[in-house]
């Protein structure tokens, strides 16, 4: 018995931890959606660096193994290391080019977005400032902000999130095999799919209200609104190539909304069809 | 339609069944909702994007454990500012039983340096023996013992204290 072990059990601090926590529940789709739109992101960049590591080392190694004499490191040998593991390793994100409009830098997300806001608005980027927006690559396919309408700060938030075309397609796998050809592929329908992203209510968990964007008799996207007591939330989404821009505004001026989120003005500075301009604006061009 | 893939089946179980345990892991060691579901989401991120990994492991759940708790760490090197998480979104929390536990416990963990927060909460909440927590943190095991005792000294000390409220009064 250890004197860090008296303290525990005189402060009864696992009976505390509890307490403290009982009743915290995570936002369980928001985070699989956004893991799986991330993580697929990751895959290619890590697909992608990987190779261009490879092909760099390949050709390094080339042109030293005669002056030098030595055996070249070989693509096998990178990817080996790369994917060598223990518990908890953090994954190596190299920088990759942009594979398409989807993976748009944030930097330029946000000059877009500000040139679509409706007069008067503004946005205060969360990560960077406006004049650094440039050069702000390291993130991609996101950008959120604090609005300010007609110079009074702190009224609401937006964000805008560009799907690539495998995050919703949730049936197919977007890369390298992941499971053993001995797996069962399970038929549970859990994973939401390009119709469900824009059908109404598709993954939508009783929205306050719903309505399908309709092109040639089939919904393109949708418009829907929650409510969190004075909490509105008004979010579009519209297919755009074989992506899709999610647009979402909050009278909020928390970065995650929710249930308990500050409630920073009456409504949303911008209306349902002020966010599809916006979704409709020239993303994928 | 689409069937869903194996792995996104799995995936999606896991983050059914998990999300809240490392939601609730994350909140003690970030003290906000709003950094807890960012730490949530890398770890979840980097789950995906490596999930062959994660179902090969033998813990896969104490694997993507281990990945909140690096970026939990790697996030506190990157920030030096000293956080006053619960005076920022207080207003997060979801009618807990015991508002007063919370905010006093958060406060005190928030006190600790960040490797003596991941300590405790891996050793008390986690309930992870010294061994696995020396082995997560890449500490030596008599570091994890010296640390879990400095961390719980001062805990006890500043629980013993009245926490401050944000508006400065005192409970």
């Amino acid at each position: 018995m250890t004197d860090a072990d008296d303290l525990v059990r005189d402060d009864d601090l696992r009976a505390l931890m509890e307490r403290a926590v009982i009743g915290l529940d995570a936002p369980t789709e928001r985070l699989r959606t956004r893991a799986v739109a991330g993580g697929r992101r990751q895959r290619r960049r890590l697909r992608l660096g990987t190779g261009l590591v490879a092909a760099a080392t390949i050709a390094v190694g080339a042109m030293a193994l005669p002056q030098l004499g030595a055996a070249p490191t070989t693509a096998h040998d990178s990817t080996v290391d790369s994917q060598s593991s223990s518990r908890g390793e953090e994954i190596h994100e190299p920088d990759a080019p942009i594979v398409g409009w989807w993976d748009m830098p944030a930097g330029r997300m946000f000059k877009q977005l500000e040139a679509l806001l409706p007069p008067g608005v503004e946005m205060t980027a969360y990560g960077f400032r406006p004049e650094s927006a440039d050069d702000h690559e390291s993130d991609r396919g996101w950008v959120g902000g604090r609005l300010t309408v007609d110079g009074i700060e702190g009224t609401s938030s937006i964000e805008v999130l560009l799907y690539p075309p495998d995050s919703m397609q949730a049936g197919v796998p977007a890369d390298q095999p992941e499971y053993s050809e001995t797996d069962q592929p399970s038929a549970t329908p859990t994973s939401p799919g390009r119709t469900d992203l824009v059908s109404c209510p598709g993954n939508l968990v009783n929205p306050d209200s719903c309505e399908e964007i309709l092109e040639d008799g089939h919904s393109v996207g949708r418009m829907s609104e929650d409510r969190y007591g004075d909490l509105v939330i008004r979010e579009v989404s519209l297919l755009q190539e074989e992506g899709m821009v999610y647009v979402a505004a909050a009278n909020s001026t928390s970065e995650k909304w929710g249930r308990g989120s500050n409630v920073s003005a009456a409504q949303p500075p911008l209306s349902m069809e002020q966010l599809r301009a916006i979704a409709e604006g020239p993303w994928a061009s | 339609m689409h069937r869903p893939s194996p792995a996104d089946v799995e995936f999606t179980e896991f983050v059914t069944a998990r999300s809240t345990q490392l939601y609730r892991t994350a909140y003690l060691l970030a003290g906000s909702p709003d950094r807890a579901e960012d730490l949530v989401q890398t770890a979840l991120t980097k789950a995906y994007a490596a999930w062959w990994r994660v179902r090969r492991a033998d813990d896969p759940v104490a694997y993507v454990h281990g990945v909140l708790i690096k970026a939990f760490l790697s996030e506190k090197r990157r920030r030096s500012s000293g956080e006053l998480p619960v005076a920022t979104t207080p207003e997060r929390a979801v009618h807990p039983p015991d508002p007063a536990d919370r905010l006093a416990l958060i406060t005190a963990l928030a006190a600790l340096a960040p490797v003596d927060r991941a300590v405790v909460v891996l050793r008390f909440w986690e309930d992870r023996s010294v061994a696995q927590t020396a082995t997560d943190l890449g500490l030596t095991e008599a570091a994890v013992k010296n640390r879990s005792l400095r961390a719980l000294r001062a805990l006890r000390t500043h629980l013993a204290e009245p926490t401050p409220l944000p508006n400065g009064s005192t409970r």
